[in-house]
């Protein structure tokens, strides 16, 4: 009796199985249609703290749907966002231009197509502040919220005649934000930060006590802001993604993602080639 | 009472080789297998014998604080109340992987989660008997406690511990506390909405001297804070209506008489609400009853901090405080609210946040 129903309900798992898969192919074919007019911006950048992807996820989506069957998907590390960049050739890339610049040495078969823009600039720079106008780099704890490689990297811009034994005395305290950096050495819980300029002045019209307790030990040079990168064959749908990038300042839910990333809207990357032929960045 | 990590328990071994002994003993049954069985008895005996002394010379050794163990490699023990709370877990990551760079291959990390035991006590007992740390990372209440009775010679470093005031003063402790200090958090509120100007804060006597330090504070920030002290949960809806018509946000601090319960903190919210007084927390939790703002603690650098203070203690550096605050923060924002209160927002902090809710609205 037992075995007889099971035999029962294993045929009819199988029949139910099988409808399920058949109903599954079928409704997969309009999807498989729909994947070619959809697109996914993949973003990933040392400069912003992970934990912050998902809020960036929803504010971007949330404009992206409006626009089309464009969505945008943060990457936790740099691998993985590297492996998509080789291997998605139908996709858009937000991409910092450290990060940018590194890839030209190895394999980069993008070309940039937007920049970020903050207050009119496409360009920061990065500042090392202490609390104490003596404080020497080897045997500091430096607060920071980019990454280790990329605050290594700017330390060395800060410090260009520094040997990279030295720079790689000091100790990083990674923290989610640029104002937690510079609190934590208001606080003492760090030695020095290092922040953006408009970091230093948000603090300095804040908390203009804590400001003024803080020395800058050095400062990095212009830095280029963040990119959007897409593979050399210019498709229209990426071309239409772009263009719904290129245009977020003109909405309410687009500058409030801008706003959410750090920045005010984007530029069209001068492509006109320097003086020695290679195109501009 | 304090015990000492002296008491070892070496009854396991006897007691195993007594029943190995006598299971031996049982099997000679006479006859012509008698003489092979006690022959092979014999050489299991003498091998057992080995092992016995190998483990007591070995168990020995480790009572000496660990001075054979793997000569420059230092040991760390980490301590999870429970890992599979992702606050927990996260805190243990981000630890092992600060402390690792540090260190690499001349560090030895053991770790142990005491979720589902319930004698906490007797398994780090057992684990300090049997090997010297350097420092001991203890991640949550449960796992500070059962060390704390324990009483080791090692440094210990702790965090996501809410009573963690306690431990300033203790000799061989350091951490980082639970909460972002008010100073900061107070930055915060004015970085997110520049025009606010005065804050109500309902506090108990035992919050005194957070508030005359927030106070000190806010001075400082341009900023005014208005405190009532509350006596009593049945006077706290009371003084909060009176508080809320003289402020421009009310700002929750942890505070067991004033949020006595989830139903006292949505009666303050409500009436928080009908006044149309934006609330700011230090806590997302808050968040979902109608909070405007919440500053908290970044789990991840709280772990991070206590790798940099492990670190500079195995490094034989004095650390200055005993117990640090959180450098990072994480910082929820409800638009549904900023929206319905018509709130000044400082559009520029917005790349500050780690969670909106009600955006998309």
């Amino acid at each position: 009796m037992f075995s007889t129903i099971r035999l029962k309900i294993s045929r009819l798992r199988y029949k139910a199985a099988a409808c399920a898969l058949l109903a599954l192919l079928l409704a997969a074919l309009p999807s498989v249609g729909l994947s070619q007019d959809s697109l996914t911006i993949y973003f990933y950048n040392p400069e912003i703290n992970t934990t912050r992807n998902v809020v960036l996820k929803t504010a971007f989506d949330q404009y992206l749907q409006e626009q089309g069957i464009f969505q945008f998907q943060p990457v936790d590390n740099r691998q993985t966002f590297e492996a998509l960049i080789v291997n998605d050739l139908n996709a858009v890339f937000m991409i910092s231009n450290w990060h940018y610049e590194q890839l030209q040495d190895g394999l980069n078969p993008t070309s940039a197509a937007l920049r970020g823009v903050k207050n009119g600039s496409n360009t920061y720079r990065k500042f090392l502040v202490a609390r104490k106008a003596d404080a020497t780099i080897e045997a500091m704890t430096i607060a920071t919220s980019g990454s280790r490689p990329l605050s290594r990297s700017i330390l060395s811009d800060i410090y260009p005649n520094q040997t990279p034994q030295t720079l790689a005395k000091p100790n990083f305290l990674i923290v989610p934000k640029d104002i937690d950096a510079l609190m934590a050495v208001g606080f003492g819980l760090a030695d020095a930060a290092l922040a953006t300029e408009l970091s230093l002045e948000t603090l300095s019209t804040l908390y203009t006590n804590q400001y003024q307790q803080l020395h800058i030990l050095g400062e990095s040079r212009p830095l280029k802001r963040l990119l959007v990168v897409y593979h050399k064959e210019l498709t229209p749908l990426k071309a239409k993604a772009i263009n719904t990038l290129g245009n977020m300042s003109e909405s309410r839910k687009g500058k409030q993602a801008l706003n959410i990333l750090g920045l005010n809207g984007w530029q069209q990357v001068d492509k006109k080639p320097n003086k020695d032929g290679r195109p501009k960045q | 009472m304090n015990l000492r990590p002296n008491n070892i328990r070496t009854g396991r071994y006897h007691s195993d080789d007594d029943n190995y002994r006598s299971s031996i003993d049982k099997s000679n049954t006479g006859g012509n297998r008698h003489a092979v069985i006690e022959l092979l008895s014999r050489i299991l005996l003498l091998s057992m014998a080995l092992l016995l002394v190998s483990c007591t010379q070995n168990l020995g050794s480790n009572l000496n604080k660990g001075k054979n163990e793997s000569p420059g490699i230092k040991k760390i023990l980490v301590i999870n109340t429970n890992r599979s709370l992702e606050r927990y877990s996260v805190s243990q990551a981000s630890f092992i992987e600060t402390i690792n760079l540090a260190w690499e291959s001349t560090l030895s990390i053991n770790t142990v989660d005491l979720h589902h035991d319930n004698a906490p006590i007797d398994t780090l007992q057992d684990m300090l008997n049997q090997h010297h740390y350097d420092a001991i990372y203890c991640i949550g209440a449960k796992a500070l406690g059962a060390i704390d009775y324990i009483d080791p010679e090692t440094p210990v470093i702790f965090s996501s511990v809410l009573n963690w005031r306690r431990f300033i003063n203790q000799p061989n402790y350091y951490g980082v506390a639970s909460e972002v200090p008010p100073e900061a958090q107070l930055t915060w509120f004015k970085h997110f909405f520049p025009a606010i100007k005065k804050v109500g804060v309902l506090y108990s006597a035992n919050n005194r001297k957070l508030l005359k330090d927030a106070s000190q504070a806010a001075n400082k920030l341009s900023i005014q804070i208005i405190g009532e002290e509350v006596s009593s949960e049945a006077n706290t809806l009371e003084q909060a209506n009176a508080l809320l018509q003289k402020v421009d946000v009310l700002w929750l601090v942890s505070d067991s008489t004033v949020l006595s319960s989830a139903e006292s903190a949505q009666q303050l919210f409500d009436a928080a609400n009908e006044h149309k007084t934006p609330v700011f927390s230090y806590n997302p939790v808050f968040i979902e009853m109608g909070a405007v703002l919440s500053i908290a603690a970044d789990v991840p650098t709280t772990g991070r901090q206590a790798a940099l203070i492990t670190n500079s203690l195995l490094n034989a550096r004095n650390e200055q405080t005993s117990v640090q605050y959180p450098a990072g923060s994480s910082i929820s924002l409800n638009m549904k609210k900023v929206l319905a209160y018509d709130l000044e927002l400082n559009s520029n902090a917005l790349d500050s946040v780690n969670d909106i809710v009600g955006e998309g609205e």
